[in-house]
């Protein structure tokens, strides 16, 4: 099953539920969701960046790389939506990147937050919850 | 503050680490308070008792006529400012203004003071974005006198002045000159950089610089996002407007301020962009981990904190105050190219009689006496509002109070208030940021479109530059509070008065 995002209810910030059939899809999906909220782009696909991200445990991972993704975005301005994670264990993730760049920003996300973050497997999909700033 | 007696601050840290673990114990977890759980304490004040919840180390006070308190009761808002007076070494109360709303960590619109040397600093107690504030530029003209010179201006400033997420079109900055800026903050910005005039400094908080920023401090992925933001707006509900004087309420106070009315000013909102961004992801990060090193459990992790005397405290004062020097030198960029933009377009206007009324924060830390205790106070989403006399307000304005900027939300009334006389004791001499937000983004967006928006600003005469139509209808007045109401419920609290209002012209969005 294709990996979904949906977008919760928050009076002052942006909550970001994603669902996949893996862990390692719904991290990458998580991250395509936030380069879609970049804004416009153009031009091709720029060179693969390898990404690194270690953290204690997968919630906080999924803190870490979001935030790690939105400050690659915004120095190199670019959208990073061609994401594959190759590595994903409950300590370290491994993924390469590719993005395009933005032509017009339509995002004002500040960063991705620890407040009530959630990543945990329900029967055989998986499911993160994750509150960004903007 | 002082980097001596490592081992006394060692013990400090343990006695705190062991008040977090032994409060956390008692934390009965989410709460949904009611109207009964609060009791009226004053015009406009309710207080949440420690007596409502056990691991709260200090009653909670609010500040709201019934309107806002009904709102203020939905969600998880009060269930937050609760949450900080968890926090060890937090004294007196803690506060919420009336346009406090749900955040994440501390509310929006949150005030709470820690007790030094050892009390906690807790970078979500201040923001993503640092020092993210308001500058108010007062201008020679009148509105009658501008005519279509007001579209002209709102123009030449939305062509001038970059918006938008990301880089480019600011300040080019070398490295050498990012630490000036971080260490030196506006006075740097005007001395060094040449953008604007000595005389600004005066009528900024803290002059424009925070004491203690620590270059070293701040990372290498936060200087690389700030390199080329300085003077731009970015974007959200960060905005430049045109505006004239709409009413006086105190003449004279107005007339030191130089607002007079039917004369124009620019109200500018923005802070310290990625670079404040990255200062406190990066310090959330380190302290969330160091906490759970400890196996301390917050209420919420965006709570995340350390002792202000421990290396973590002390290594994030010194960076944050580099971000809020960014940010101040960010408005005075900005507001050189509004000086330029006026005096381009007005040929008769000279570049001094734009005038910078004041600029303040509303997200900062800051080490202050108050009843001749230092303690630190966060303010999230909350304006410094000292009273009259204080030694920090311009000696132009000491004898009526520190001049105070709420922003509207588009297309409304902005206000200028001044700080009254024994705020100290009721809000830690603090005032509301803003309107407020009461509808979600998502929610703003299913009531209105872009367009719309656009159109009914325009119907009333407002120009509009710059913004999206998602970012219209997001940050649509429908989705704020009135901050008339806000604005009043301050007053009638007696956290400030009402100096003049202000009404929008011209609106440029990022």
């Amino acid at each position: 099953m294709r990996a979904v995002t949906r977008c919760g209810e928050h009076v002052g910030e942006w909550r970001l539920r994603v669902y996949a059939d893996t862990a390692e899809e719904l991290f990458a999906e998580a991250a395509r969701a936030v380069a879609r909220q970049c804004g416009s782009t153009a031009g091709e696909l720029g060179d693969a960046q390898e990404v690194t991200v270690d953290a204690r445990d997968l919630p906080t991972m999924l803190v870490d790389w979001l935030n790690e993704m939105l400050g690659r975005s915004e120095i190199a301005c670019a959208a990073f939506m061609d994401v594959e994670v190759l590595e994903l264990t409950e300590r370290r993730l491994r993924a390469t990147v590719r993005g395009r760049r933005v032509t017009r920003w339509r995002s004002s996300m500040k960063a991705a937050t620890y407040h009530d973050v959630e990543v945990a497997r329900h029967g055989a999909r998986w499911r993160a919850s994750v509150l960004l700033d903007i | 503050m002082s980097r001596k007696h490592p081992q006394k601050r060692a013990k400090g840290d343990e006695r705190l680490a062991a008040d977090l673990k032994s409060n956390r114990a008692e934390c009965p977890g989410k709460p949904q308070f009611i109207r009964a759980d609060l009791s009226e304490v004053g015009p406009c004040c309710y207080e949440l008792s420690r007596e409502v919840r056990p691991d709260m180390l200090a009653p909670a006070r609010l500040y709201a006529d019934e309107a806002l308190l009904d709102a203020m009761l939905q969600g998880d808002t009060l269930n937050q400012l609760a949450n900080v007076a968890t926090l060890p070494g937090v004294t007196g109360c803690v506060y919420g203004m009336p346009d406090m709303h749900m955040g994440y960590g501390f509310p929006v619109g949150g005030v709470a003071a820690m007790e030094l040397p050892h009390g906690m600093v807790s970078p979500g107690g201040v923001g993503f974005d640092i020092n993210c504030g308001v500058r108010l530029i007062s201008l020679p003209i009148t509105r009658e006198a501008a005519g279509a010179g007001v579209a002209d201006l709102t123009h030449e400033l939305s062509r001038t002045i970059p918006s938008g997420m990301g880089t480019g079109g600011g300040v080019e900055l070398d490295r050498s000159d990012l630490n000036g800026v971080l260490e030196g903050g506006s006075r740097f910005a005007v001395e060094r950089l040449g953008l604007g005039l000595p005389q600004d400094l005066d009528h900024t908080e803290s002059g424009g610089c925070l004491p203690g920023a620590d270059a070293e401090k701040v990372s290498f992925r936060a200087c690389e996002r700030g390199l080329d933001q300085l003077g731009t707006m970015g974007s959200g509900n960060h905005f430049v407007e045109v505006q004239v004087v709409d009413q006086v309420l105190d003449d004279a106070a107005a007339a030191a301020m130089g607002l007079g009315l039917g004369s124009l000013c620019v109200l500018i909102h923005t802070g310290s962009r990625g670079l404040g961004h990255q200062v406190c992801t990066d310090t959330v990060k380190l302290m969330d981990a160091r906490l759970a090193a400890q196996g301390i459990k917050l209420p919420d992790r965006q709570l995340s904190c350390a002792p202000a005397s421990s290396p973590e405290g002390q290594d994030y004062l010194a960076a944050m105050a580099c971000a809020a020097n960014f940010a101040w030198a960010n408005r005075q960029a900005i507001g050189h190219r509004v000086r330029k933009a006026v005096t381009h377009l007005f040929r008769k206007v000279s570049g001094p009689s734009v005038r910078v009324v004041y600029d303040v924060a509303h997200n900062i830390a800051k080490i202050e006496e108050h009843g001749g205790r230092r303690v630190l106070v966060h303010r999230k989403g909350a304006t410094r509002a000292f009273g009259p006399g204080h030694p920090e307000i311009p000696a132009d304005y000491r004898a009526m109070g520190q001049p105070v900027l709420i922003p509207g939300s588009m297309g409304t009334c902005s206000y200028v208030l001044a700080g009254v006389a024994g705020t100290g004791e009721l809000s830690w001499a603090s005032t509301c940021h803003g309107a407020g937000r009461s509808l979600s983004r998502t929610a703003a967006k299913q009531a209105t479109t872009g367009s719309d928006v656009r159109r009914e600003l325009e119907a009333q005469g407002i120009v509009v530059r710059g913004a999206t139509g998602q970012g219209l209808a997001e940050e649509a007045p429908l989705a704020y509070k009135d901050v008339d109401v806000v604005v009043g419920a301050v007053e009638t609290a007696g956290l400030a008065r009402k100096v003049a209002r202000l009404r929008p012209l011209g609106v440029i969005k990022g």
